[in-house]
């Protein structure tokens, strides 16, 4: 049936769904039925509603599936990602330098700061922050639109306010998947964390951890630069690279990896990679806030990969032990492996 | 229920190979559906099968001259995003992947696209929706929202006559419809009883 045969204006919702290029349109395989009924709805016909319920009904029966072109745009933006010439993001891994300590600190401040300059600019710097509880996951938008998802036992937080062209700040502890928005003027948005680094970005989505000693971001879109102390050289990432910082030595290392691995969490997996029993049980502990203990002579050095789901922390000790023939048990409040 | 799947030029995989641009858009518009299709009679979500899909598109393009040559394209992409799938977005525990699914199993369109639901109350409308139609309206909507099929090609695919099939569709749509937005309304109804009575206090 072609376009401008029907008058697509009396169509009931029935009539869209037997329309091949109004299937073609949602399919997103149609350039020329996508420019049609886009321009079609900006007109607000009447039936307009019948029209949104054969969307609806269409999404369902497809199986939601997202349109091709518009998923080929998104392979497209991928591949211009990683053969970008363009000047890269700073990433500056130093020490914090953030303005304000939170806690009793900031109470103390804001009291000086109000009798000084008044309400309102208190209100405007106050620090919002979030906080996710172990095993819980928060998604926060900030005043510039971009997003943060928190996993277990995670805290974020920033100014109350955000003059636009003023620099973004927030302050991570724990583990994020950021989802940043470039700006049209280049605004940096930068992570600090309470006792590592400092990752600068304008536009990207990556994953940062900042837990005790471990301090590290993959990345997996855009491009960014890290810099780490004045000893250690610049290093350019590009997505599929994580950089980790040491502890030890305060270095500065790079090396590829699966990026979907490392935001897991945001599918309810856990990802092993290439670790040794003694990290595995670490990032349990840190993921459900539990304590394991284990006889470090039965831990050994071998490294193993793999996903297990993020459902209990039972089901996955148990699967850590069957892998490692190791045995668990119970001891009060911890978890007990050995031989 | 086979599903015609569309012939794929020797030419594009030469093309991919030498990093041609317009060879990986024409593969990627050949196989996107078939390979969605596939992500989720496989259990997952249709956008973590896209996700995967263009993983898979994007490492085939990194490769480029260094691919191998290929015979069988449609079979050499099923197996990258089979282990693209379990090896980067498996929902189920690693070390116990392959017990789960038997291979060569396809469950029905109505099992697979009820599962592709995420809303659990959209789940139990939709099966109750489906299992009031035919097996014959059941294949053409599975063909024609599915499998992407537009109606002359199913005329043709099953043999029946346009019209036919535009009926048999229709009806199955009234159907599917009604249930749908019964259920809808009716979860409405208490809602507008709180706001009528709050409005009388």
């Amino acid at each position: 049936m072609s376009m401008n045969a029907m008058n697509h204006d009396l169509y009931t919702a029935d009539d869209f769904l037997l329309d091949d290029s109004f299937v073609a349109y949602r399919q997103g395989t149609d350039p020329a039925a996508t420019a049609y009924w886009t321009e079609w709805q900006r007109r607000k016909p009447g039936n307009l509603p019948a029209f949104r319920e054969a969307e609806r009904l269409h999404s369902v029966l497809s199986g939601h599936k997202p349109g091709l072109e518009a998923s080929l745009q998104e392979l497209k933006t991928l591949l211009a990602d990683r053969q970008a010439d363009t000047a890269p993001t700073i990433v500056d891994f130093q020490p914090v330098r953030t303005r304000f300590q939170t806690g009793w600190w900031v109470a103390a401040a804001s009291i000086l700061v109000m009798l000084g300059l008044g309400g309102y600019w208190l209100w405007q710097n106050q620090t919002v922050s979030y906080q996710t509880d172990y095993g819980q996951q928060k998604t926060i938008t900030l005043p510039d639109g971009s997003t943060v998802t928190l996993n277990s036992h995670s805290e974020l937080s920033h100014r109350r306010h955000w003059a636009s062209g003023a620099n973004r700040d927030v302050t991570l502890t724990g583990e994020g998947f950021f989802s940043v928005r470039h700006l049209e003027v280049n605004v940096p948005f930068r992570v600090h964390s309470k006792n590592a680094f400092t990752v600068e970005v304008l536009g990207t989505e990556f994953t940062m951890t900042s837990r005790s000693d471990l301090n590290r971001v993959v990345l997996n879109r855009g491009k960014v630069q890290v810099s780490g102390s004045d000893s250690s050289p610049a290093l350019t990432l590009v997505p599929g690279q994580l950089a980790e910082l040491d502890p030890a030595t305060g270095q500065l290392t790079s090396r590829e990896v699966s990026a979907e691995r490392y935001n897991g969490w945001l599918r309810n997996q856990l990802v092993f990679d290439e670790v040794t029993l003694p990290e595995a049980v670490r990032q349990v502990e840190e993921q459900f806030g539990i304590d394991v203990r284990f006889d470090s002579a039965t831990a050994g050095s071998r490294r193993f990969s793999g996903i297990l789901p993020l459902k209990d922390p039972d089901k996955v000790l148990n699967t850590l032990a069957v892998y490692h023939q190791l045995k668990i048990t119970r001891q009060g409040d911890a978890y007990l492996l050995n031989r | 229920m086979p599903s015609p799947v569309p012939e794929i030029p020797p030419s594009l995989w030469e093309g991919l190979r030498n990093r041609d641009d317009s060879s990986l858009s024409e593969l990627y518009r050949l196989t996107y559906n078939d390979l969605l299709n596939f992500g989720i009679y496989f259990g997952f979500s249709a956008t973590v099968a896209k996700d995967a899909i263009n993983q898979v598109f994007l490492e085939l393009w990194e490769r480029g001259e260094k691919l191998p040559v290929v015979s069988n394209v449609r079979s050499y992409l099923i197996t990258a995003l089979r282990r693209k799938l379990l090896k980067d977005f498996n929902r189920e525990d690693r070390f116990t992947e392959l017990t789960g699914r038997e291979p060569g199993y396809e469950p029905p369109y109505e099992e697979v696209i009820v599962q592709a639901q995420e809303q659990q109350h959209l789940q139990q409308t939709l099966q109750q929706a489906l299992s009031q139609l035919t097996p014959r309206q059941r294949q053409l909507i599975e063909l024609r929202f599915f499998r992407n099929q537009g109606n002359e090609e199913i005329a043709e695919a099953t043999g029946m006559n346009i019209n036919t099939v535009y009926n048999t569709l229709s009806s199955a749509l009234k159907l599917l419809r009604q249930t749908l937005n019964r259920k809808e309304k009716r979860s409405l109804v208490p809602l507008w009883l709180l706001i009528f009575s709050l409005l009388g206090l």
